[in-house]
């Protein structure tokens, strides 16, 4: 949906200062460009749990983070993402790549269409789903909405060939 | 071997301005003294990831000294945060592991690094920090190795990561709140944006 200096420029328009990132092979085309920009920290981790344990922390120090990761790694981290967002209520907001969902009518065998909204939904955050190329910009809206309220968030954009 | 309060104490003591993380029976033990505002007791937690978000708070505060009190269970949830945290190498960040070879809070159960569930010894936590790329690692075993441990526990460049090898508590080793999990968060939060320490964003 989003070449890599566009994802930058946008991160950098709503003033996020680091990316904590699991790259999967949509998400990790950004990596050029997020490594040689020179607004952004690029924070790049072993597992998802971390992710938002590394986000909290850099929320608590006072910086500006956002966690990209794919659908699959947000399934593993469930329980640091409970943590920080609902125990502690830690406005941290979320990128998740919701792998096959461009190409579910080819590809209907994976799994993460089956469980992905599902998962989306009992973690209980406010999200903003792109399932189209016209709707994808309107994440940034909605990440001013959750920074406005105090709130965490989550975009969940689509993947795969449509 | 050491004991956990004076590993505790020992740090309360000489810690100066350095920003103080602890989770599980660090921070039940934590909580029995004085707190300051600059400490963090991370419970409720996310049970291993109190490496990574002391990691975080020490990348957005990298002139800020910040050491994080783990124990070993938590480290074995969450071994790759020794590897993400030697690729980032923040300098102001000392990662200490209290060693005491058991799940202290849900009974005493060994863990799977302690040698009685295992047919090859004991697991050296120092070994997989260094293994995973940590210049500085380091094994206490006494008093005496803690007190040649200040220099760079509370000011010498890292990151340093510190094995602290102590024996399980008696008695109530139940957890213990601290308080209200968010107001703590969001208190930390108000003082690291009220005082300049040097955040460029």
């Amino acid at each position: 949906m989003f070449s890599g200096q566009e994802m930058t420029t946008q991160l950098i328009q709503v003033g996020i200062s680091h990316v904590i990132w699991v790259p999967d092979s949509t998400l990790g085309a950004w990596e050029t460009a997020f490594s040689e920009s020179e607004d952004l920290e690029l924070v790049q981790v072993c597992r998802e749990g971390e992710a938002w344990a590394i986000a909290a922390g850099l929320w608590l120090g006072g910086a500006a983070p956002i966690v990209i990761m794919q659908c699959t790694g947000f399934f593993e981290s469930g329980d640091s993402l409970r943590n920080a967002i609902h125990d502690y209520q830690i406005p941290l907001y979320g990128l998740i790549g919701y792998r096959s969902y461009l190409s579910s009518a080819t590809l209907p065998g994976d799994t993460c269409l089956r469980f992905t909204e599902p998962v989306v939904d009992a973690w209980d955050v406010d999200t903003y789903f792109a399932d189209t190329l016209e709707k994808r910009d309107g994440w940034q809206s909605h990440f001013k909405q959750c920074r406005k309220a105090g709130s965490p968030g989550l975009f969940l954009m689509a993947e795969g060939k449509a | 071997m050491l004991e956990l309060p004076h590993v505790l104490t020992h740090i309360k003591e000489k810690r100066g301005e350095a920003f103080v993380f602890t989770t599980m029976g660090s921070a039940r033990e934590w909580s029995k003294g004085e707190i300051q505002e600059r400490d963090f007791m991370y419970i409720p937690s996310s049970m291993g990831q109190l490496p990574a978000l002391a990691l975080g708070f020490a990348l957005a505060q990298p002139s800020q000294r910040v050491i994080a009190v783990n124990g070993d269970g938590c480290m074995l949830m969450n071994l790759g945060a020794l590897v993400t945290i030697s690729a980032n190498a923040p300098k102001n960040l000392v990662l200490c592991v209290v060693n005491n070879g058991e799940y202290e809070v849900t009974g005493h159960q060994p863990t799977v690094a302690h040698s009685s569930r295992r047919v090859s010894g004991d697991i050296s936590f120092s070994e997989i920090a260094k293994g995973a790329g940590w210049a500085s690692t380091t094994t206490v075993y006494s008093v005496e190795d803690l007190d040649a441990c200040d220099e760079i526990l509370f000011h010498a460049a890292g990151p340093h990561f510190i094995e602290l090898m102590v024996t399980p508590m008696t008695g109530d080793v139940s957890p213990r709140s601290p308080g209200p999990a968010a107001a703590r968060a969001h208190a930390l939060r108000e003082l690291v944006l009220s005082v300049d320490l040097g955040y460029p964003g």
